[in-house]
């Protein structure tokens, strides 16, 4: 696997979608799932693309044309691969990023793996201002919220915004994902309605398994 | 003690020791970061390694980016720029990265996604036509049992190499399943004919002889006699001017 991470990550970073949206599907079989082919294949490649970065191969500049690309490859393979998602069935979720967070990938990866599994989701994208995600969960109750953390200094906004999401009259079970997710402390009184995702399988097994509706989560596994 | 370097440019500036711990910093620096001695507690963590592996004197002259934390405790990405003079003694200058070109290149990005998904939105959507004009063309030549000795295929609209593809099988299949022996190809709505589509129909008359049919056409315009005799393909198809009356014909 390592070879094909490092092939597709050059293939990020020279804005290269076609190749990368054929390189991937040269080897990866038509059944695999996009669960497996996120966390095995482009979570890995952009983490690559990290690492570069920190051995001063590359610079900002190129991770974003690199992210660029693989959000189109992530939009086409959604579209042309997973199931066709039916009609969106009746639970429903609203995904978005903390104010200022600008890392959206892993968000947008969890929107996908919600929607294969029948959800009707709202993907509200990065950056979100806590007042107006406040305002569209009041509009639309979704029965979950999932929120996405990149930077280990947003963890401040972050326990702000599950603070305020949390007491909302319908308790909308909410769960957590992204690199620094698990260094998040769940606040008191919280903790039947918080989830930590530590990645997509793990969601993936959360929504079949221990989702069950309204706010009561199986947090033990 | 930190002493003051004065440099003529306007820039955050340091000159360090091989451990990073700084030994004077420019008025610029102090007006960007918090006070410390070591140039490691202003840089983000996951910056640290980086930092620590461009900066050794070794390494020579080097220019990296890092993330570091400004005075409002703030993460910032910057350039540096980097070299020694000695062994000992290092210098390093800090410049942030221009913010207009982050915010274009965030502008960048959004408009990218809306492109994306317009775009994604385009594909579906002309696959979805692909598809209806696919089962359009297969539902433009039916066959129609008159009774057990006469078949009627009216084809209608234009004819051409892809309708001829997606017609064909259809029609040899039902040909073949019908007990008919008569067969009628009306062309009464036909509206317009290439080389190519007729010849792909030349050849679907001799699959049908082979099936033992005997085959009339009718309809034909003068437009269309003008193009078979000019594409001058050979035929032997009985041509009848008019479908009612080789039905009334047979029927009789
Ligand atoms: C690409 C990238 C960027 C892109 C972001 C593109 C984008 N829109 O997403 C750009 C260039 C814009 C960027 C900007 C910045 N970045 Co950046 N970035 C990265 C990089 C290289 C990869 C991130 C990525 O896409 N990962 C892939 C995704 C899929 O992984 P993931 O988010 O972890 O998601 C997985 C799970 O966590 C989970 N998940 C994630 N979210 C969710 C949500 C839910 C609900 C669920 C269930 C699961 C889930 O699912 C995914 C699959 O398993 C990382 C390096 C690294 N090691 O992570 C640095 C990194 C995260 N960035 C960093 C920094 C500092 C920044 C900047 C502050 C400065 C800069 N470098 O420009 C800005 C931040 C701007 C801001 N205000 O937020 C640092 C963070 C350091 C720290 N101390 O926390 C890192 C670690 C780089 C480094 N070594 O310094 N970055």
């Amino acid at each position: 696997m390592t070879k094909h991470v490092e092939k597709l990550a050059e293939q990020f970073l020279a804005g290269d979608d076609r190749g990368a949206i054929e390189y991937i599907s040269t080897f990866l079989d038509r059944d695999a799932g996009m669960v497996e082919l996120y966390d095995s294949l482009i979570t890995p490649a952009m983490y690559y693309i990290g690492k570069l970065w920190e051995t001063n191969r590359i610079t900002v500049a190129d991770e974003h044309l690199a992210t660029a690309t693989c959000d189109f490859v992530m939009t086409y393979l959604e579209q042309n691969r997973g199931p066709e998602g039916d009609t969106p069935g009746i639970n429903k979720v609203m995904l978005f990023g903390v104010e200022e967070e600008q890392h959206y990938i892993g968000l947008k990866m969890a929107a996908t793996i919600f929607r294969q599994n029948g959800w009707n989701v709202r993907y509200m994208g990065p950056d979100l201002p806590l007042q107006h995600a406040e305002t569209a969960v009041n509009a639309w109750q979704p029965d979950v919220i999932g929120l996405s953390v990149g930077l280990a200094y947003r963890l401040s906004k972050l326990t702000e915004t599950i603070l305020s999401l949390s007491k909302m009259q319908h308790k909308p079970s909410i769960i957590i994902g992204g690199r620094v997710a698990d260094k998040f402390k769940i606040p008191i009184g919280a903790s039947n309605q918080i989830f930590i995702a530590k990645d997509l399988s793990n969601l993936d097994h959360w929504m079949k398994h221990s989702y069950k509706g309204g706010y009561s989560i199986d947090i033990t596994n | 003690m930190i002493s003051q370097i004065n440099h003529i440019y306007p820039v955050p500036s340091f000159q360090i020791d091989r451990n990073l711990n700084i030994r004077s910093a420019s008025q610029e620096a102090w007006d960007m970061f918090e006070r410390t001695d070591s140039l490691m507690r202003m840089i983000d963590s996951k910056s640290c390694l980086k930092a620590k592996q461009m900066l050794q004197p070794s390494n020579g002259k080097v220019s990296f980016e890092i993330n570091m934390i400004d005075k409002k405790g703030q993460i910032l990405l910057v350039d540096c720029y980097a070299g020694w003079t000695s062994e000992l003694h290092g210098e390093i200058m800090i410049l942030e990265k221009n913010k207009e070109m982050s915010n274009i290149l965030s502008q960048f990005q959004k408009l990218r996604t809306r492109l994306q998904e317009t775009d994604m939105e385009l594909l579906k959507e002309k696959e979805r036509l692909q598809q209806v004009l696919m089962e359009n063309n297969m539902l433009s030549a039916p066959f129609i049992k008159i009774n057990d000795d006469i078949g009627l295929i009216p084809v209608f609209g234009i004819i051409d190499q892809q309708k001829i593809t997606a017609i064909m099988d259809n029609v040899l299949k039902s040909a073949y399943e019908a007990p008919t022996r008569e067969l009628i190809i009306d062309f009464t709505a036909v509206n317009h004919m290439d080389r190519e589509g007729w010849r792909g129909f030349t050849e679907m008359f001799q699959s049908l002889k082979l099936l033992g049919k005997h085959i009339y056409m009718t309809g034909v315009q003068p437009k269309h006699a003008h193009q078979i005799h000019e594409f001058n393909i050979q035929t032997d198809i009985i041509f009848k001017p008019s479908l009612q009356d080789i039905i009334s014909k047979f029927v009789k």
